[in-house]
């Protein structure tokens, strides 16, 4: 163990640099892709749900082709496949593409389950009051369905950044690709990989505080929406006779 | 009584031969008369074909275990996890194209060299990439883990950000067919193989030149084995075939025939 431990102390001051500057590399290309399957996710979500027949199926056979092959075909069909065709993307992009339309897929299932949440009532009810179906959406569906939808999502996220390990397959500069080549260099595996491992921990632990926290209010709301109209005093008022 | 007498001469030339192919006592193997050997199915340095290992250190490494009385058991994985394997105790030792370096023999035993290795710049028909000045301005690929690359980021125009890594050669090739990368400074026995191999891809080869910047690569590297740092025996059993076979030019026929005849990789 004394042995183990001394190799850190004669050449972490080596070895951290290069996997420092990856980690930066690994953040970007996260951050980016879990901004991606966001944002490409709703309008996947809404096209499943609310599209006509066309756009529904062709919601459903993205997302099922998406989540049915594994990210790391994917991956390598966006950098080397597309630049077969004349669309030569660099390695960051292609990461950035492949993770992000990756979550996507998943995102939709999030945004569907969340939307879904919400009782149809409340969406006619809103209507009812002069609402179109878009301020329905955005005003009352939408705030409520985001309830649900975060803490799965940032679930989602963490499983993005731990995926961008993939990238390494082509020659993006992220962690795991480092990792792999310091240990080609040193050829002391356990001692790189368990420092990868933990600088991964470190990115993901801020995260997974935030699930919790998001989870804890989430809980919070329910039970403050179960209270609130007594405590309010909130009495249905009867129409007088 | 003459025909007993026969018999008995060939239970002994049988016993013999028994004990020529037994194995070593003094030979510690993860398994029992199996010499198992971690390969990442880089041609021309090794493949997995039919439980059998060819390529070039492949079938070195075959020669030495038969001499030794070993059977060889091919154990497939990438590059980088194939030292793992033999640390943690799961192959006896690890080949491919393996060259030497003092921080390499601080973790396992290495063997002597096989052969010398040469680092060349594959690049397509239309580049004119001669020298390490040549790559100013422009990016350079090889494989993670490739001994070179901590000198390759030492020129200051390479650095990190000029340098893409690749987990494997087919990775890089794509990347330098689609012109994503200038040139990829890979081992000579590569781009002989893939010269035989691929002649319609148009590739052509640059010996690296002795610069300030990379010593250890331009003063010829040599192929190594691996095993375990607990196993002298084995290293040093590998070492005597080495030597025998370097100087019985079985190395020399093996190596002419992955169209690596070229005197500049015999070690004497």
């Amino acid at each position: 163990m004394g042995a183990f431990l001394a190799a850190y102390g004669d050449s972490l001051a080596l070895w951290l640099p290069p996997l420092v500057r990856a980690a930066r590399v690994t953040l970007i290309v996260a951050v980016l892709s879990i901004g991606v399957g966001a944002i490409t996710g709703l309008p996947l979500a809404l096209l499943k749900l609310r599209g006509n027949r066309g756009l529904r199926r062709a919601a459903s056979f993205y997302i099922e082709v998406t989540r049915g092959t594994p990210a790391l075909a994917q991956l390598y069909i966006t950098y080397f496949g597309l630049a077969g065709i004349g669309l030569t993307l660099d390695n960051v992009t292609a990461a950035v593409l492949a993770l992000g339309l990756n979550a996507a897929a998943y995102m939709a299932e999030i945004y569907r389950a969340g939307i879904e949440s919400v009782h149809a009532g409340q969406r006619e009810a809103a209507m009812s009051l002069g609402m179109t179906p878009a301020q329905a959406f955005r005003f009352i569906v939408l705030p409520q369905a985001w309830r649900v939808v975060l803490p799965p999502g940032a679930n989602l996220g963490i499983a993005v950044l731990k995926d961008t390990s993939l990238a390494s397959a082509i020659a993006t500069p992220e962690l795991m690709s480092r990792a792999y080549d310091l240990v080609g260099q040193t050829w002391r595996p356990m001692h790189i990989y368990l420092l990868v491992a933990f600088m991964y921990l470190a990115m993901c632990l801020p995260l997974a505080q935030i699930v919790r926290r998001l989870e804890r209010g989430v809980k919070r709301s329910d039970v403050l929406a179960a209270r609130v109209p007594e405590a309010a005093g909130w009495r249905q008022r009867v129409p007088a006779a | 009584m003459r025909l007993r007498g026969i018999g008995v001469a060939f239970l002994l030339c049988l016993g013999g031969v028994v004990a020529a192919q037994a194995q070593n006592p003094a030979i510690k193997t993860v398994k029992g008369g199996v010499l198992t050997v971690a390969i990442d199915n880089d041609m021309p340095y090794c493949k997995e074909e039919g439980g059998k290992i060819i390529g070039v250190d492949g079938e070195i490494i075959t020669a030495i275990a038969s001499k030794l009385g070993l059977k060889v058991e091919p154990l497939v994985m990438e590059w980088a996890a194939e030292i793992q394997a033999v640390q943690s105790g799961r192959a006896d030792t690890n080949i491919c194209g393996m060259a030497f370096t003092a921080e390499r023999a601080k973790t396992v035993n290495l063997s002597d060299g096989a052969y010398y290795q040469v680092s060349e710049f594959t690049q397509l028909k239309d580049s004119n990439i001669r020298s390490i000045e040549d790559l100013k301005g422009k990016t350079v690929g090889t494989i993670q883990g490739y001994f070179y690359i901590p000198e390759l980021k030492k020129i200051p125009w390479v650095g990190e950000a000029n340098l893409k890594l690749y987990n494997t050669i087919d990775a890089a090739l794509q990347d330098l067919m689609a012109k994503r990368v200038d040139a990829l400074l890979l081992g000579a026995p590569s781009s002989a193989w893939l010269a035989t191999q691929h002649p319609e891809w148009n590739l052509r080869y640059e010996a690296i030149q002795p610069n300030e910047y990379m010593p250890d690569t331009v003063k010829k590297a040599y192929t190594v084995f691996s095993s375990r740092l607990d196993n002298p025996g084995l290293v040093q059993a590998m070492n005597a075939q080495i030597a025998a076979m370097r100087k019985d030019g079985t190395i020399e026929k093996i190596m002419a025939k992955y169209n690596m005849a070229n005197p500049a990789f015999l070690m004497k």
